[in-house]
């Protein structure tokens, strides 16, 4: 019983019907009277109509036309049947790792490659996946049957993760591909435990070699000066001599080479200090069997500060705010803030008003926000277009009780992380209800919260009584300024590192107006893609320089190996683990047999073509 | 009761125009014996009355009160003195009163009506007393004035379902004997020829058969696939048609007239066909004065 690949084509099978109505509407006889059959009865009929019509249940092109129809519904259902010689599927498993570009004269890579050509030599007609199996796995090209086109796909092998998950991409295979499946691993290594499932062969193609490597590299900015850290391991039984050389990118003055001697197995740490400078700096050791661990380059730290606009009127509250400030990366500037910190006092007669929701008076103040508060239309502009703007309202409020806790506080915010209120008297009013969702709160009395709108711009509000207040003279009040400029730091368009190592993810804050970003990778693929929310992640997954550009501005970053264990090559060993033979090599597969039936459909339709020529001639 | 099919206002129009065109004509008197050796009109054999024909030889069994004496006196030779016949020539003009003459356009039942309705103006014209029939269901009926002037005719119907050779099959006519018998019929139905003019000219003297057929009886035209249904028994069929089909149906219908002429030929009787169509421009028999049957007057 053969099985059907897509049933849900047989509703096509509603044609075959409405042919016949449609044949029997067109071909309904017109009614002639004549005086006599006499003359008609005695005719022989032509072979085109009259009796045959009448003698057969159908016209004879109708009967063709609906086997024609009938098979091409057959052919879309696309019916499978069992065969039981059919070769099983292959499944090419290559590590994608980088530590497959290592090798004397040859890398393990085009060794692969010459393993997987030796292995197929013989094969024909069976199906071959080849998936890479790198930090994620993923597919190398579509399934083949041609051994010719499973060279084309090896072409997109490159060898650029920074680890490889063959034990995933196994587990992936038995769960995606018919259980008979062939699976091949080609990797530098031989399986943590020297053996192999039945129906896997591993063919490991490295060999065991030295290595020097970078596994660590940072560069940090000292006002003038900027630090560099290197780590260096000798990844080798022996004791190995190299030379560190350092120049900065596009860059005239002669590089600095410094003679390096590490023991075997040992890491050497090397700490230099240089003038700053906004050049990336490329550091390089002398060549070894593995090239691409061999080099570093060190992008500048951004200097990237929040730029914090103060109108706070209250000197008590203005110096509480700038000493709090001083300890964060941000400057006060007049226009073109990131962040505006307001102060709003609230005495007993607004109160008795009625004001209980500073939230709603805030809010008005807020939306009209910064032309309100003075900020020029220049401010305004800038901040709709490149980053929604931040604000923290203090309200100070007159009539107020002293508030010694329990204080509730979300720790879940990253604005009130270390923030400890132990021991801290709040004065505040329990009049007040502040918009949007309390960071801290007395009992039900909200102290402090966060209202985030759909741009993204924010408002904390903040109620205190300061004479009643011990909140300035705690280190909770620094903490909790310091996470606000930090966290509008990282909402700031721009990359927040520019160093990473490979395999990790880079978040890129392009602004919330930023429609389409083109990213250029190291290898030079270009691609364009939509941000969504104004960020985008990506996955690293190439040594060299990034760049990530949108209409407003431009960002580079750089990505570095600086993973011991994948430039370590102690391990890797050439052998083959045969699991093959462990399984029977005769296996039954579902093959399809739409093709039959459309090589037939073409056959009646060449004979439908040949009646209706007949019938014309 | 019994109710009489009425002449309608076509038919008798059509009437109107076979008199008009029988005054042109004249019936001839064919050689053969006629009812009466007493007629009022003088026939091609010689007879009793008293006008002198011819002389010939005297034969053995000649009326000896015939003899010329005179001639023998001054010859020596017996001759015997003829004098012509007097004759009263009869006319039977048979319709096919079947469905088949009721075609669409009702064309031929017209035409047929036209036709012996200008016969029976020329046979009065020649002195023939005329009677008119249709066939129907139980046979031969005479019209209603069937003998009278065809501008009285009526009672015709074409309802009949049997053709005219199952009408003699089935009933004994009472043709007048001796006269003239005409048919004027479509000859559209199955069987021998030579069966149905035996019957029909037993006791006559002379048969002129009429073929009259619609236009689209000659010249089918229609195409693509159709029902043809028989128009007399409702019988029906389906056929594909196409120019081959036509073709070939003509071809057939020119051997069923050939059939009809020859067998006419072989018992004397005169066969001519008419297109309904086209004789109406004219109403000239042309078949029937080339046979000296009508005479231009």
């Amino acid at each position: 019983m053969p099985l059907f690949s897509y049933p849900l084509f047989a509703i096509a099978a509603i044609s075959l019907p409405l042919l016949i109505i449609i044949y029997k509407l067109r071909n309904q006889p017109k009614s002639h009277i004549v005086s006599s059959l006499m003359l008609w009865k005695l005719q022989k009929q032509p072979d085109t109509g009259g009796r045959i019509l009448k003698s057969l249940p159908f016209p004879l092109t109708l009967l063709l036309e609906l086997i024609i129809l009938l098979l091409l519904v057959i052919a879309a259902t696309t019916p499978l049947i069992l065969s039981g010689d059919a070769p099983p599927p292959l499944v090419i498993i290559l590590d994608d790792s980088y530590s497959m570009l290592a090798g004397n004269k040859t890398s393990a890579r085009d060794k692969g490659v010459e393993a997987i050509t030796e292995e197929l030599k013989h094969d024909s007609g069976r199906s071959i996946n080849i998936l890479l199996a790198g930090d994620n796995i993923s597919t190398l090209g579509p399934q083949t049957t041609v051994v010719s086109s499973v060279l084309e796909q090896l072409k997109g092998w490159h060898c650029r993760a920074p680890q490889s998950k063959i034990n995933d991409a196994i587990a992936f295979t038995h769960k995606m591909y018919p259980k008979h499946t062939e699976i091949l691993v080609v990797s530098d290594s031989s399986p943590d435990d020297k053996e192999v499932l039945p129906g896997v062969k591993w063919i490991a193609v490295g060999e065991p070699l030295g290595n020097e490597a970078f596994i660590n590299a940072t560069r940090t900015s000292y006002g003038e000066r900027e630090r560099y850290l290197f780590e260096i391991s000798n990844i080798s039984d022996h004791k190995v001599e190299t030379t560190l050389s350092l120049h900065f990118k596009n860059s005239n003055a002669k590089p600095r080479i410094r003679p390096v001697t590490i023991k075997a197995m040992e890491t050497r740490k090397i700490i230099m200090e240089l003038p700053a400078s906004l050049r990336p700096l490329v550091a390089q050791l002398s060549d070894d069997q593995l090239s691409i661990d061999n080099t570093v380059t060190l992008m500048p730290q951004p200097k990237q500060r929040v730029k914090v606009q103060l109108k706070i009127n209250d000197e008590s509250i203005r110096k509480m705010v700038l000493r709090a400030l001083e300890l964060t990366n941000s400057s006060i500037v007049d226009s073109l803030p990131d962040f505006i910190i307001t102060e709003r006092r609230i005495g007993a007669k607004t109160i008795n008003k009625g004001l209980n929701s500073v939230g709603n008076k805030a809010n008005n103040g807020f939306n009209s926000g910064a032309n309100n508060n003075g900020a020029t239309e220049e401010a305004a502009s800038r901040i709709s277009e490149l980053s929604p703007l931040w604000t923290l309202q203090i309200n100070t409020v007159k009539v107020a009780k002293a508030y010694t806790g329990p204080f509730i506080v979300d720790k879940n915010n990253p604005i009130n992380d270390g923030v400890f209120l132990d021991g801290v008297i709040w004065g505040a009013s329990d009049r007040i209800s502040l918009s949007g969702i309390p960071l801290i709160s007395a009992a039900n009395i909200p102290l402090f919260s966060e209202t985030i709108y759909n741009d993204n711009t924010r408002l904390y509000q903040l109620q205190i009584a300061p004479e009643l207040s011990t909140l300035k003279d705690s280190s909770a009040w620094p903490v909790l300024i310091w996470n606000l400029i930090e966290q509008r730091r990282i909402e700031l368009p721009g990359v927040t590192r520019v160093n990473y190592r490979l395999g990790n993810q880079a978040h890129i804050s392009l602004g919330y107006k930023a429609k389409r970003i083109t990213i250029a990778t190291p290898s030079g693929d270009i691609l364009k893609l939509k941000p969504q929310g104004g960020e985008v992640v990506l996955d690293l997954d190439q040594t060299g320089v990034w760049e990530v550009s949108s209409s407003q501005a431009k960002y580079k970053f750089c990505v570095n190996t600086l993973l011991f264990e994948e430039s370590d090559l102690q391990h890797a060993t050439t052998t083959t683990i045969n699991g093959w033979e462990q399984v029977t090599s005769a296996h039954e597969e579902y093959r399809s047999i739409a093709w039959i039936f459309l090589l037939i459909a073409l056959f009646v339709l060449s004979l439908h073509l040949y009646v209706l020529r007949r019938r014309m001639s | 009761m019994n109710t009489i099919d009425r002449i309608n206002d076509e038919q008798r129009q059509f009437i109107h125009y076979g008199v008009e065109a029988g005054m042109r004509f004249n019936m001839c008197i064919p050689t053969g014996t006629f009812e009466g050796g007493f007629g009022v009109k003088q026939g091609a054999h010689s007879g009793n009355s008293l006008e002198f024909m011819e002389h010939r030889d005297y034969m053995a069994g000649d009326d000896l009160r015939q003899l010329d004496w005179g001639v023998y006196a001054r010859t020596d030779k017996l001759s015997v003195k003829l004098y012509r016949e007097e004759v009263n020539p009869s006319l039977d003009i048979v319709i096919d009163g079947s469905k088949s003459m009721l075609d669409a356009d009702f064309q031929k039942a017209n035409v047929a009506l036209g036709i012996a309705s200008l016969l029976a103006t020329a046979g009065g014209n020649a002195g023939f007393s005329y009677k008119t029939w249709q066939s129907c269901n139980e046979g031969f009926s005479l019209l209603n004035n069937g003998d009278k002037t065809p501008d009285l005719w009526d009672g015709i119907n074409f309802k009949s379902q049997y053709s005219p050779a199952d009408s003699i099959v089935c009933s004994n006519p009472k043709f007048q004997h001796n006269g003239v018998r005409i048919l004027i019929s479509d000859l559209l139905w199955l069987g021998a020829p030579h069966e149905f003019l035996t019957r029909f000219s037993y006791g006559a003297t002379a048969v002129i058969i009429i073929q009259v057929l619609a236009d689209k009886d000659i010249n089918p035209i229609v195409e693509g696939n159709v029902q043809l249904i028989d128009s007399e028994t409702g019988e029906s069929q389906e056929l594909f048609m196409d120019s081959n089909v036509v073709k070939e149906y003509k071809e057939r219908l020119a051997r069923h007239q050939q059939s009809w002429s020859t067998a006419c030929r072989e018992t004397a009787a005169v066969f001519t066909s008419v297109n309904a169509k086209e004789i109406v421009k004219d109403w000239m028999l042309t078949d029937l004065i080339n046979h000296e049957i009508l005479r231009i007057l």
